[in-house]
């Protein structure tokens, strides 16, 4: 007996949806338990889950072109892709250098086209955000414990804040403004508890600078008044709140990160004078860059009269001057376009969708400025994080066939 | 020279890609364009620490090899018709706010930085016009070359020279 086709097609529909929730609520672990594992950190819960559907596509690739196709992301973020392999010319160090494009390339391709697969009606969509709120509800969760109760070591996120606070930002605010949205008065509260928790949970400027700027653009966008209010409300009063309560570790308190010196009181922080050495790069590297994944092998060179502290944390990034400084100008103006062209999207499903489309669009679009200004307090493109940008475009993506769709009908 | 081409090959594989003759491949063609604009730019990059003299009786003057790539790239803007089709003009204008963007992120980052090391010690930066002034050549190198590049025999044309070009620099006998 031969295996019908739609029954093929509904069983690869569950794989996705499956694989999706795994990619999306295991994000939260981030690289939780294996954290000293090379291994797990290659092959966590999102990046074991986009592996897999890599898998299937390869299965698929020959009877369902089409579909594999229609899931693709747009021509700018391939542009993008290609500008970051070919800087693997400049490199010394070319195993690390294609590592870091192989594992970029999986999730931006694979990952998105897992999520576009799955998204393809309004539920399924909306079951992207549930599983998106799932994520933020974890990482909050533990994040809270960790600064105000029980002080672990480091924040939730794995004892990273400028990771968490580059995963946090677009996260709550792509899942605040789908609740705040939402009818009904508890779906607005709930919204208020997540974005309120994910603000208390910051412990960087990153973090906050990037959940404030998403919920502006949100009370922009948004149409209910009840909605406006209850975010200016949930927001300036956790902002206060951040403030006023001391955090069980000293080193979450927010207040630490604010600070433009280093604890010498002489000296500006290095994070500033990193910054600094990446503009300085552009002058002599502007078109080559130092090869994606290789910004630490040049860096160095470029400080000039500056001063080198070695006080700068891990992941703490301005991931648009090192996108610059890595792979050159010209990806760097690859990821200007890779934002303008999705904020487009978003913004034409916001003018022209129906009430549905236009709440989820909105959501995307805050979500998206929240990305752009987590980006230079950290870098999207890490592993481990890379697939809450890639989650954004997809959803963008999802978002703008549904409204084609509904403007065909 | 400052840069050194590591692995030239996947650079000279690029241009090869850029060269070939894809017909009614519009996203191939594109990002045939963006490798050869790249390309363009690396070739540009590399280049630009060397320097010509011109001098005459009582002067003379130093300039940079990459103005001379520069200007000669920017040729190509005269070997296209001003018309585009629509979907590339979309697209012409969809990078170019790219570029913007870039040159806005870039720019407020420079005034930030400027204030910020002023305050600590007494100097902005004297890199930053430096870094804005590649970073502008590029976008006159994309405003004059993009359009150009959609001729299949420009990209052919391109793809070979820049194969050949980087393939001497890297091997230390072009300059």
């Amino acid at each position: 007996m031969r295996y019908p086709a739609e029954l093929r097609d509904r069983h690869i529909e569950t794989c996705a949806n499956v694989l999706v929730g795994i990619a999306v609520v295991g994000s939260a672990f981030h690289f939780w338990p294996g954290e000293e594992s090379k291994i797990w950190q290659v092959f966590n819960f999102s990046n074991s889950a986009v592996f897999i559907w890599a898998i299937i596509l390869a299965l698929m690739v020959f009877k369902d072109k089409k579909k594999i196709v229609s899931s693709m992301p747009s021509i700018c973020v391939w542009g993008y892709l290609v500008i970051s392999m070919l800087s693997i010319a400049f490199t010394k160090d070319i195993g690390r250098s294609v590592g870091f494009n192989m594992k970029l390339t999986a999730i931006m391709v694979v990952g998105y086209n897992l999520i576009c697969f799955s998204g393809k009606s309004m539920p399924a969509i909306k079951r992207i955000y549930y599983f998106a709120t799932a994520a933020v509800l974890v990482s909050v969760g533990t994040a809270l414990v960790t600064k105000y109760w029980w002080p672990a070591n480091g924040l939730g996120f794995h004892g990273n804040i400028f990771k968490y606070g580059t995963y946090i930002g677009p996260m709550a605010v792509l899942c605040g403004a789908y609740w705040f949205d939402g009818k009904g008065i508890s779906k607005k509260l709930f919204a208020g508890v997540l974005i309120g928790g994910a603000v208390l949970s910051s412990a960087t400027v990153g973090a906050l600078a990037s959940i404030l700027a998403g919920m502006m653009v949100v009370t922009v966008v948004i149409k209910n008044t009840k909605a406006r209010l209850g975010i200016i409300v949930f927001v300036g009063l956790a902002v206060v709140l951040l403030f006023l309560l001391p955090a069980k570790n000293d080193g979450l308190s927010i207040a630490k990160d604010f600070k433009l010196t280093e604890a010498d009181g002489g000296n500006v922080r290095q994070r500033y004078i990193e910054w600094q050495a990446e503009l300085n790069l552009l002058e002599k590297r502007a078109g080559a860059g130092t090869a994606a994944g290789a910004i630490n092998d040049y860096r160095s060179e470029f400080y000039y009269r500056l001063v080198k502290l070695n006080t700068l944390k891990a992941f703490d990034l301005n991931g648009w001057l090192a996108c610059g400084a890595e792979i050159g100008v010209v990806g760097l103006m690859c990821l200007g376009w890779v934002f303008y062209s999705y904020g487009k999207k978003s913004w034409g499903a916001i003018v022209n969708g129906s009430n549905e489309v236009k709440r989820l669009a909105g959501a995307n679009l805050a979500a998206l400025i929240t990305a752009a200004v987590a980006n230079v307090f950290g870098c999207l493109m890490y592993n481990g994080i890379i697939i809450v940008f890639v989650l954004i475009l997809a959803m963008i993506g999802s978002v703008e066939k549904l409204w084609r769709r509904e403007d065909e009908i | 020279m400052d840069v050194t081409i590591e692995n030239p090959l996947i650079l000279i594989l690029g241009a090869v890609f850029s060269a070939i003759p894809f017909k009614n491949r519009y996203q191939l063609v594109v990002i045939q364009k963006l490798v050869l604009f790249y390309l363009a730019c690396v070739f540009v990059n590399l280049v630009s620490d060397e320097y010509f003299t011109i001098s005459a009786w009582w002067w003379s003057v130093n300039i940079s090899y990459g103005i001379l790539g520069v200007v000669f790239l920017s040729g190509i803007v005269f070997l296209k018709k001003k018309t585009m089709a629509n979907d590339e003009r979309q697209l012409y204008k969809e990078i170019l706010v790219g570029w913007w963007i870039v040159l806005g992120i870039i720019a407020i980052h420079m005034v930030a930085l400027f204030f910020i090391l002023k305050g600590f010690y007494g100097y902005g930066y004297e890199h930053d016009l430096k870094s804005m002034g590649a970073m502008c050549g590029c976008f006159v190198l994309f405003v004059c070359m993009w359009a150009g590049l959609s001729l299949m025999q420009v990209r052919l044309f391109l793809g070979i020279s820049l194969a050949v070009g980087i393939g001497l620099i890297a091997r230390g006998g072009l300059l």
